[in-house]
């Protein structure tokens, strides 16, 4: 958790200032901005963090940067602070893919508590973009075969299934195993979950 | 002027109400009247009608008793004749005379002799002169004669036998004894013709001008005679004092008019207790709106001193939790000072927060300060900053620089602006508008200092405008129409004046005109 990012957006300077200080004791980085627009202009994919946000700031509201961020195929866990828990915008937030939502002045340990969460999910969100990158390099014959093994049929079974040698089987099983650098069944299921786990989440 | 106005009109209606029921009595008392008067003369008409038919049938029947006198012997007896002539003549003193002539001679070429003569000379000569004429006549028959030379008597004539010679009975007859004392109305014109001629006329007895108005009711018949055309016409002339008695038409317009100003004054004392009661009403109401209004605004004030407040805290909270893991690590000390100082700052934010929040609860006298106009706008826009910018308005600002001065109570002003502020928000809120805008601006020109607010919105409504300030007057559904009502109250306690127009890009502008305050000191410098 301490090597997390925060990308922190409020626009009040002194709950920035105070915010930024309190997570620095813990040794994590934060980045805060003034207003959304500004973090959209400097945000960069390949440095993934979680986002702390003021429900109510300038020129696009927290939920709808969150939105802008998933155009942009940027899925990380997103945090709302707010001074107005008002339950339309908590019922919107939470529908809207948010994390969690914790209402001003915010504690010390709630806040901890949801960025160590917000870490669990960072975790999950890297290690399924991996996970789909490393699927994304099979080719589709492979990646027909590479379901198929992942279901508990052996080659043998495959091949009388799609008509073709066991041999070519075997050798299409060397490919994947070399692009996932794995053989083990037990990984290909595990890996063919994490990709998948975020077509569960986003329909 | 308006208010003259006001209480001439129940006057005017009540006279003009007043004419036309006396006209319509008029009109019905007229009417009846003439009926009445009509009537009586039918009445009077065809009574004298039958004493004339009678009367005029009995000069017949004497005729005709003479004539069979004549015939009784030849030559006729004279003396006999006379008697019975004096006779008729005593017991009917219209008869003033009957001759007989006798007849003599060809049909084209008669001389007349006198035979019996009982009337006065005068008449004697025109007796035989109409010998002739009788002449021409049938025997039996009675022919009536008027002679110019004596209008007011009429003759009849008869003739004894159709061969010569011939006796012709001359009857001259005074139409004035026709009728006895007592049968003629005084009131009535009346006249009796023969071939149109007039025999006999009576004017009615009114010294009074006969109106022209009205046509007078008139009786006009021949009598039953088959020889005698008389023709009797009776009319009655009206005076207008008899179509509408006077009298009757003081006594109804008077009783008409006591009856409409007590019923005028009934009808006002109701209605003044009437209203009295709606006042009473309309003042519940009143309190227990303001009550309501006061206590929503106070909600509206309370969750906005709330977000206000959260911004501190959270910057003060989270300060203090860096600053406690700092002590506790010992490292990092000037990291300690600063969030420490931090502190202080945030803590100060949040109780001038609070300050502006008692100050607006504070129901008191104004406190009079030379204040700088712009700092009013500035600390009224530092509180509606964030509630613009969720509703997505621009607030730009055109200030006069240096901040003109005026003599007022800052948190009352800061209370109008605010108020103006958020009015420009909410009428914006309902406009169509892809930039919403207000701006507020400040302006001083010889000793008058106006504040702006101007929105891009709809506008006022021209039958709106006018009524903007009375309380309760609103447009919004849910609104009190409190808002700019106090605006102005307090406005006016501060000394200044509040106004209402459409800008000129369209969209409303409410102006707030304050006397410059370094006037106001200058002025009251020249009077002590």
């Amino acid at each position: 958790m301490n090597n997390l990012n925060i990308y922190l957006i409020d626009d009040d300077a002194a709950v920035r200032e105070a915010l930024t200080l309190l997570l620095q004791t813990y040794g994590m980085r934060v980045e805060s901005f003034s207003d959304p627009t500004t973090f959209l202009a400097h945000v960069d994919p390949k440095r993934p963090g979680c986002l702390l946000l003021d429900l109510r700031m300038p020129m696009i509201s927290g939920l709808q940067l969150q939105q802008k961020l998933q155009e942009r195929g940027i899925d990380w866990p997103a945090i709302m602070i707010t001074g107005h828990g008002d339950i339309n915008a908590c019922r919107r937030a939470f529908k809207a893919g948010i994390l969690d939502f914790l209402s001003k002045p915010v504690d010390e340990q709630v806040l901890l508590d949801a960025l160590a969460a917000a870490s669990a999910e960072m975790d999950k969100v890297l290690e399924r973009a991996e996970a789909q990158q490393l699927l994304g390099s099979l080719t589709e014959r492979e990646k027909e075969i590479f379901d198929l093994i992942c279901q508990g049929y052996g080659s043998k079974d495959i091949a009388n299934a799609l008509q073709i040698s066991v041999r070519t089987i075997d050798a299409h099983r060397a490919h994947i195993a070399d692009k996932l650098a794995t053989s083990s069944v037990a990984d290909f299921v595990r890996l063919q979950m994490s990709g998948q786990a975020q077509a569960a989440r986003h329909p | 002027m308006p208010d003259r106005v006001q209480s001439l009109r129940p006057i005017i209606i009540i006279s003009g109400i007043c004419l036309i029921t006396i006209a319509l009595f008029a009109a019905v008392s007229a009417r009846f009247n003439i009926n009445q008067a009509r009537e009586e003369v039918q009445t009077t008409g065809s009574a004298l009608h039958r004493v004339l038919s009678q009367r005029a049938a009995q000069h017949d029947a004497h005729l005709t008793s003479l004539n069979a006198l004549i015939l009784a012997a030849d030559p006729p007896l004279i003396d006999a004749l006379e008697q019975v002539s004096q006779n008729i003549m005593r017991f009917y003193p219209r008869i003033i005379g009957i001759d007989i002539v006798q007849l003599t001679g060809e049909d084209d070429n008669v001389s007349v002799r006198p035979v019996l003569i009982t009337s006065s000379p005068e008449h004697a000569k025109i007796s035989t002169g109409l010998g002739s004429e009788i002449a021409q006549q049938k025997a039996g028959a009675v022919g009536a004669y008027v002679l110019p030379q004596t209008p007011d008597t009429y003759y009849l004539g008869k003739k004894s036998a159709q061969t010569y010679p011939a006796y012709a009975i001359i009857m001259a007859i005074d139409p004035s004894q026709m009728t006895e004392t007592g049968e003629l109305p005084a009131w009535a014109d009346v006249q009796l013709t023969i071939d149109g001629q007039t025999v006999f006329s009576q004017q009615s007895d009114s010294d009074g001008q006969a109106s022209e108005l009205i046509k007078p009711p008139v009786y006009s018949h021949f009598i039953d005679s088959q020889n005698q055309p008389l023709r009797l016409t009776l009319s009655r002339p009206m005076e207008l004092s008899e179509i509408v008695n006077p009298l009757h038409l003081i006594i109804f317009g008077t009783l008409s008019l006591f009856v409409l100003l007590s019923a005028h004054f009934l009808w006002r004392s109701l209605r003044v207790a009437k209203r009295a009661e709606q006042k009473a009403l309309l003042l519940e109401h009143e309190t227990r709106l303001a009550h309501a209004a006061r206590v929503n605004s106070m909600g509206e004030l309370a969750s906005g001193i709330a977000h206000e407040l959260t911004q501190p805290l959270t910057a003060l909270l989270s300060q203090s939790q860096a600053a406690l893991r700092l002590e506790a690590s010992g490292e990092h000390r000037e990291l300690l000072h600063k969030a420490l100082t931090a502190n202080v700052r945030e803590a100060s934010r949040a109780g001038e927060i609070l300050q502006r929040m008692r100050n607006y609860m504070r129901n008191k006298e104004p406190q009079r300060n030379n204040v700088e106009i712009n700092q009013i706008i500035k600390a009224v826009s530092d509180l509606l900053h964030s509630e613009l910018e969720r509703r997505d308005i621009e607030l730009s600002f055109e200030l006069e620089k240096p901040s003109p001065v005026i003599n007022a109570d800052a948190v009352e002003m800061e209370q109008v602006l605010y108020n103006l502020i958020r009015n420009a928000a909410d009428s914006l809120g309902q406009s169509e508008r892809a930039v919403k805008q207000i701006c507020v601006s400040s302006k001083g020109s010889n000793g008058r200092i106006t504040v702006t607010v101007t929105d891009n919105g709809a506008g006022i409504s021209a039958d709106v405008l006018p009524r903007l300030f009375e309380p309760f007057f609103t447009t919004r559904e849910d609104g009190m129409g409190l808002g700019l009502a106090l605006c102005s109250t307090l406005v006016e306690r501060n000394g200044g004046e509040i106004t209402a127009a459409n800008a000129q890009q369209g969209g409303a502008a409410f102006s707030i005109h304050m006397p410059q305050a370094g006037n106001a000191r200058a002025v009251a410098g020249e009077n002590t």
